[in-house]
């Protein structure tokens, strides 16, 4: 979940960006903030693709968690067992259905119709074999901890594929809609060994697109795949060129001028530049993305209850989203922002009403503090990752306003690598009270992002072990009904907040740059890294 | 003979104790190779001491220096952490587009700032202030704003060049490499014509040039064989000071216009940890350094033949 993109914001030449219109004026109008592009009039040959996070490191799905280049082309490779559509819902994908005989037993039925990229039937082999990679793979498979449940991965018939679980977790089959469900051959991941993903070794999958060539270091590039299963997703344009431009404003340069056709994500820093474009439109949208402070321990200056409220009081939520974000974003509540609730969003859009507002109250906060009964006696010490800009100048907004109040805080900011390390160790990580970057869900249950911060997974350092908070999680985790879960979800998402385990501060907007001549894709951040986006391209 | 092997003995040497401090200071970096094998993701304790001890990180820092070192002798440098491809195999595609794009600019550079700093030098009056100001200017430009501002100017404002990229084929890819290679050579080019331009007064003021004007030599002559020939030792050692300072600076270059070069790939290296690649790209941007120097270091008894017999240059 929490996404170090690696949007490299090292400022070369940096444009600058200019705040003078306080930012939200011409932001989000209507013909540009929506869910879906128009619908595409015909097919295109070629297209080029920028790719802000730079070139994959793979495309082996098990090693790809990045939020980032991976998972944007690989989601028109691979496919899973489930589809998560661009709205949330979960339909079918590699698996028409599943049988839940009982709590511990998952039997999917696989499709027969489907070929991979070499003509070769899928058979319930392939999907069992793929499924337990993630348990035995070494070194291991970065979803791994969602397979910490699972018993075994049988194929049990020529198109049936049974899961046996230990201990009852809805998430998993939830999960079967991320590259944690993703189907390979066998045969050709087996002969290929370690090389497989890598630009000589390749991949072998059944989505509407195959990889035809991986210039290292230089482009990737996929074509159509006339044999695709889904009529539905039928690609319209033949060929995909992604190119790496991790500078973003050279990024902003190429789109402006037509070198580049399309780009997910193009810097914030960006937005005013290509909302003026003619070239082509930017279309924004509501996002999962949210950037918060993560409690990294409970014992320093944050373990007075009064203290971690009034932080969450004094900043200035709004101003951060008008004056950093340039409007390109919402102030959040929650973790999980709307665009994570999925099939259960009337009880998540009435639960999110009662969470503290994310408005800053200055007045309580000077209470808060007055009324702190072991008042800090050491600076509050934020991390911060120095590859998100924005994130950065939030901590720093956030640092000033804290000030005037007579709250200290130290922003330390951190290389991404450096930063990653302060998760699993401990001993880097002393003195930090909180870590701030982003964090996303993965699929639209804001289950999923909770059940991260509790005990026993490794995400959870500051050691959030309350029973008001825990509990419910559990439960939500063995309930079947998604209503049921999502009623006790929201539970442990009041606990998270009243007792501020976390402090989320805004959810960036969903951004897709589209040159006049290519139309069609939706606008969802979730939808670019695990939905067959580029099949929904075409001629504008 | 005797004066290119000592010189080839120092270099060896250097390239040693260079490879040493390049895996040292690694070690001293925050946050360990780990975090480029997990790519950002955070895994369980057990799946930790895993990839550890999987990858060697759990050995002594000798022992992993040496069995290093060993690799590089066999020709093998590691495998990425990060893309578990052989590094020498990442290294090979891209160095060759970073030699393309520093000989494209140091083409550029010896034809600007030499002939430029020749010209001012020998002439004198208008050309030599010309020249003057001129490479002065350009010298102080720091390469990321000379980028910057070539592609406002030339990609955007007059779309001639393209804004990124590397390009297909020799023409095309000229045409890719002319803004990032002018960006690199603008600093160099002010610094060798000024160089360049000193040398050449230097050669012009000693008294055998002025008693070879004053018996009537013709001009022309007296620069071929008098000014020029000698001013070509310190000539030649900014040109290559000049062609080793840009080995650094592609980094930014390349990430300015996207280029898949050396320079780009220890970008992100670094930013990932990857330390077997990071390793693999300082060696060979520290051996090219080192052959740079050695290059004009032996080509100084063939500009002048008094280091021959043990004089210093």
């Amino acid at each position: 979940m929490l996404a170090a993109a690696l949007v490299a914001v090292v400022a070369i030449g940096g444009c600058g960006s200019s705040d003078d219109n306080n930012g939200a004026s011409n932001i989000g109008t209507p013909s540009t903030f929506t869910d879906q592009t128009p619908a595409p009039t015909g097919p295109l040959d070629e297209i080029t693709w920028g790719l802000a996070e730079g070139e994959p490191a793979s495309l082996d799905w098990i090693y790809n968690w990045s939020y980032g280049a991976d998972n944007t082309i690989q989601a028109n490779l691979c496919e899973g067992l489930w589809r998560q559509q661009p709205d949330g819902e979960i339909t079918a994908g590699l698996a028409t259905d599943v049988k839940h005989p009982d709590p511990l037993t998952y039997v999917y039925a696989i499709r027969s119709d489907v070929t991979f990229h070499d003509g070769k039937t899928m058979t319930a082999d392939d999907v069992a074999f793929s499924l337990d990679r993630n348990l035995t793979a070494d070194p291991p498979s970065y979803w791994g901890l969602w397979y910490e449940n699972v018993k075994a991965i049988t194929a049990t018939g020529p198109n049936e594929v049974t899961v046996t679980l230990s201990k009852p977790d809805e998430l998993f089959d939830t999960m079967m809609s991320t590259p944690a469900g993703y189907v390979g051959e066998k045969a050709y991941i087996e002969a290929k060994g370690s090389s497989y993903g890598s630009p000589s070794g390749g991949v072998m999958c059944t989505g509407p697109y195959k990889l035809e060539k991986w210039d290292k270091g230089s482009s990737v590039t996929i074509v159509a795949n006339d044999a695709y299963w889904d009529p539905s997703l039928t690609p319209r344009v033949q060929r995909i060129d992604f190119k790496f431009i991790t500078d973003p404003g050279t990024m902003a340069n190429a789109l402006l001028q037509g070198e580049v056709d399309g780009a997910w994500s193009p810097a914030i820093s960006s937005v005013q530049r290509l909302e003026d474009a003619s070239s082509g439109t930017l279309y924004m949208n509501k996002g999962p993305v949210v950037a918060m402070m993560q409690l990294a321990s409970l014992d320093g200056p944050l373990k007075d209850l009064a203290i971690r409220q009034a932080l969450q009081a004094l900043i200035d939520y709004d101003g951060i989203v008008s004056g950093v974000l340039n409007g390109a974003g919402a102030p959040a509540a929650s973790i999980a922002p709307a665009a994570a609730w999925g099939a259960a969003s009337d009880i998540y859009s009435a639960a999110y009403d009662k969470l503290p507002p994310a408005k800053q109250n200055l007045d309580r906060a000077k209470e808060l503090i007055a009324s702190a009964t072991s008042p800090p006696t050491r600076p509050i010490q934020i991390g911060v990752t120095s590859d998100d800009e924005q994130v950065l100048k939030a901590a720093q907004a956030i640092q000033s306003t804290a000030a005037g109040l007579g709250l200290d805080i130290v922003v330390k900011v951190l290389p991404p690598a450096e930063f990653t390390s302060l998760f699993f160790d401990a001993k880097a990580r002393e003195g930090y009270d909180l870590l701030m970057n982003t964090v996303t869900v993965d699929v639209p249950d804001p289950l999923e992002l909770y059940v991260q911060l509790a005990p026993p997974s490794p995400y959870n350092i500051a050691g959030i072990d309350n029973p008001t908070y825990v509990d419910p999680l559990e439960q939500a985790r063995s309930e079947t009904d998604a209503d049921a879960r999502a009623a006790s979800v929201v539970k442990a998402q009041q606990s998270f907040a009243d007792n501020v385990y976390g402090f989320p501060i805004y959810s960036e907007y969903s951004r897709v740059f589209l040159n006049n001549r290519l139309t069609g894709v939706p606008v969802s951040a979730l939808g670019r890294l695990y939905y067959p986006w580029a099949a929904t391209l075409g001629k504008a | 003979m005797r004066f290119a092997l000592s010189r080839l003995a120092r270099s060896l040497c250097a390239a040693v104790a260079c490879s040493f401090l390049v895996f040292g200071c690694l070690e001293l970096a925050p946050g360990g190779p780990v975090a480029a094998v997990t790519r950002g993701r955070v895994l369980s304790a057990s799946d930790l001491r895993q990839i550890n001890e999987s990858y060697g990180f759990d050995k002594p820092f000798l022992q992993r220096y040496l069995d290093w070192l060993g690799g590089i002798l066999h020709g093998d440098l590691g495998t990425s952490l990060a893309s578990r491809e052989d590094v020498a195999g990442l290294l090979a595609g891209r160095a060759a587009h970073t030699l393309a794009l520093i000989a494209y600019a140091g083409v550029l550079v010896a034809l600007f700032g030499v002939v430029s700093g020749a010209l001012g030098g020998s002439r004198g009056g208008v050309a030599d202030g010309v020249v003057v100001v001129t490479s002065s200017a350009l010298a102080a430009i720091p390469t990321f704003v000379a980028g910057a501002a070539l592609v406002w100017l030339f990609a955007l404002r007059l779309p001639l060049f393209p804004t990124f990229g590397q390009g297909t084929g020799l023409l095309d890819s000229a045409w890719h490499l002319t803004l990032p290679a002018v960006s690199l050579a603008l600093a160099s080019a002010g610094f060798t014509a000024r160089m360049t331009r000193a040398a050449v007064i230097e050669e012009m003021d000693k008294e055998h040039v002025v008693t070879a004007t004053s018996r009537g030599l013709p001009r022309r002559a007296v620069l071929q064989h008098h000014v020029f020939r000698n001013a070509a030792v310190p000539t030649v050692t900014a040109l290559g000071t000049s062609i080793a300072g840009m080995v650094a600076s592609t980094v930014v270059v390349e990430k300015l216009f996207a280029l898949d070069g050396l320079g780009s790939l220890l970008l992100t290296a670094v930013q990932t940890n990857d330390f077997p690649v990071v390793q693999g790209v300082t060696l060979v941007l520290v051996c090219a350094f080192i052959l740079i120097n050695l290059l004009v270091d032996l080509s100084y008894p063939l500009l002048d033949p008094r280091v021959r017999v043990g004089a210093s240059p």
